[in-house]
């Protein structure tokens, strides 16, 4: 079957005086319509900068090493920036940004800057009702009133809420969010998350969610990557990667959240991410693992498939999860 | 409808904080009367500049002449008023012409970083590295005197100021979120330089202008004075202050009446500038609430 999205062996550098820092590293990840994949990974874990390469706007000092992302069966890198812009940004990939705080223009109205993406991005007509629509939708009450604040006027719930309406109005084939709910507090994480899994019923696109939260996850994805310095560890199915994870990393991680014994201390994964610049031999969670043997330092785990259908990057991938 | 909404609020609120400056008031009754005079020099002129009458020459203040006549009795305070216009001219048409260019440049080469910064910064500094007195008296000394060309002169000359302003507050409005979103969004770079960076670092040009206003009009004076600039018979303060300084010991009225416009004006939109950079300024904001 053809896959809406396919990254094959993607390999992003970024470059700081003189070094070089493998950003995301040799990443194999594929999307089918309609699927929301989640991305979880520590920061610097490469998973903003793999969202910033699909819709083409790494910053300068990073570049695609090799590798390639296929967006409907098509190279990216390959079309030109003016088409690109024309017709793929805003219209087939959009992007909702981490912070609301500070993604809208503050000089101007908040449905103006709605009404410009409604005016160039689609074709529909009536762009003031449609604006109002989609304000409405989102769950702004009194929408024909607060299109014409500020949006120093909107809370940041609110400001979200726009953004979404922004991003889905062009009815958008692959959406990437990147931690769209980070900036906010938690009555209004949920509420902006059941937003979103609303709108990804009705309007089928396929989303990548990239997140720090494992709890967002389990509540949004339908799949699950997980990354560590540049690298997926593990990809499967939600249900699987809580039930049953196969690499030492996500086991860690999942042992990490809090349950419901309140007396319980909360685990730690010891040490640190490393230096994206000075990479460990072999596997790169070999230091922190509790799984190591001689061989983890030595070489580097392909990733393998997984009796659940999933892949672990793990020579242990069998003994792992079996504890939780 | 949006825009005007947004800056009127935005001036109510600044405006609410000159309110309370002694600065502001004054600076607004020079400041209009500058205007009128400027505008409807010719309808409030007691008599015609250019009208000679020799036989009244050199006299002291009088009911007639209020500010006296000068060497070939031309009256001292209509061409004081009628000069206010080339000063007007002066004032806001170098400075227009230099935001304009240097919100073009500016941002240009902000935005687009590399090469093309490094050549505009580049034109930048070869302008600057000359004292302005010198640039400006080869340029006119190459394009000859005249009212239009002292404006383009001074435009271009002051213009690095602003580009380097814009310039430098491009880079910190183009690393903000809007922009990267309006990017993903597929705005095109032309867009995002009108409708989410030239908004933007809008006030900080207006204030800098605000303070050059000031130094416009005295420009313009220098260079009259020098015979750079208005050419006589056409007058202009610093036209009246060249002719005036002969007869210093006859009719020192001839000299006082211009260099006191001169004075007036310049204090005039000083103290608009500070006071304006007072409202603005948001640390002074916090110090009287």
């Amino acid at each position: 079957m053809q896959k809406m999205l396919q990254i094959d062996k993607l390999k992003v550098i970024y470059r700081k005086n003189q070094k070089s820092f493998l950003a995301v590293d040799c990443v194999n990840l594929s999307l089918n319509k309609g699927e929301v994949l989640g991305i979880v990974g520590e920061s610097g874990s490469g998973k903003s900068t793999l969202g910033l390469s699909i819709i083409r706007l790494l910053p300068p000092r990073a570049k695609i090493k090799n590798g390639d992302i296929l967006f409907e069966g098509k190279s990216i890198c390959e079309i030109k920036e003016a088409k690109f812009n024309k017709d793929y940004r805003g219209r087939k990939i959009s992007y909702i940004p981490q912070n609301p705080q500070s993604s809208l223009n503050p000089v101007f109205t908040v449905g103006r800057q709605l009404k410009d993406i409604i005016k160039y991005r689609t074709d529909i007509k009536d762009i003031k009702k449609t604006a109002v629509e989609m304000l409405l939708k989102m769950g702004i009450a009194d929408a024909e009133t607060r299109m014409n604040e500020y949006p120093h006027q909107f809370s940041g719930g609110m400001k979200q809420r726009v953004l979404l309406a922004m991003a889905f109005v062009t009815n958008p084939t692959l959406l990437i969010a990147d931690e769209p709910t980070t900036a906010l507090d938690v009555t209004v994480e949920a509420q902006i998350l059941s937003l979103l899994k609303d709108l990804i019923r009705e309007y089928n696109s396929s989303i990548i969610y990239i997140t720090h939260d494992l709890g967002v996850v389990s509540e949004i994805a339908d799949r699950v990557a997980v990354f560590y310095a540049g690298r997926v560890v593990e990809v499967n199915d939600r249900d699987n990667i809580f039930k049953k994870p196969q690499h030492p990393y996500t086991e860690a991680l999942i042992k990490c959240l809090p349950d419901d014994n309140k007396d319980k201390k909360l685990d730690v994964i010891p040490g640190d991410i490393p230096d994206l610049s000075e990479l460990p031999s072999g596997c790169n969670f070999h230091p922190r693992c509790n799984y190591k043997e001689d061989k983890c330092s030595r070489k580097k785990p392909p990733l393998f498939d997984t009796d659940s259908g999933g892949k672990s990057a793990c020579f242990f991938y069998k003994k792992v999860g079996e504890a939780l | 409808m949006n825009k005007t909404n947004y800056f009127k609020h935005k001036i109510i609120r600044n405006f609410k904080h000159m309110k309370s400056d002694y600065r502001f008031y004054i600076a607004a009754v020079i400041i209009l009367l500058f205007f009128t005079t400027a505008i409807f020099g010719p309808w409030i002129s007691p008599h015609d500049p250019y009208k000679t009458d020799v036989r009244n020459r050199l006299q002291s203040p009088s009911l007639n002449h209020l500010a006296g006549t000068d060497n070939i009795g031309r009256d001292t305070l209509s061409r004081m008023i009628y000069a206010a216009r080339p000063a007007l001219y002066v004032a806001f048409g170098g400075l227009f012409i230099s935001i304009f260019i240097g919100i073009i440049l500016g941002t240009t080469a902000a935005y687009s970083g590399g090469i093309i910064d490094n050549i505009i910064i580049f034109l930048f500094d070869v302008i600057r590295a000359f004292p302005p007195i010198v640039l400006i008296l080869v340029l006119v000394a190459i394009v000859g005197p005249s009212l239009q060309s002292l404006i383009i002169i001074l435009g271009i000359t002051i213009m690095p100021r602003y580009g380097r302003v814009v310039r430098a507050e491009t880079l910190s409005v183009k690393e903000e979120e809007y922009v990267a979103v309006a990017k993903s969004m597929g705005a095109s770079p032309v867009k995002i330089i009108i409708f989410h960076i030239i908004p933007n670092i809008f006030a900080s040009v207006l204030v800098l202008a605000g303070m050059d206003v000031a130094s416009m009009i005295m420009w313009e004076a220098g260079l009259s004075f020098l015979g750079l600039g208005v050419q006589p018979p056409k007058t202009s303060w610093g036209v009246m202050l060249q002719e005036g300084y002969q007869f210093i010991e006859n009719a020192p009225m001839m000299l006082i009446a211009p260099s006191l416009a001169i004075v007036l004006t310049m204090m005039g939109f000083s103290l608009l500038a500070e006071s304006l950079r007072n409202a603005l300024n948001p640390k002074s904001k916090n110090e009287e609430s």
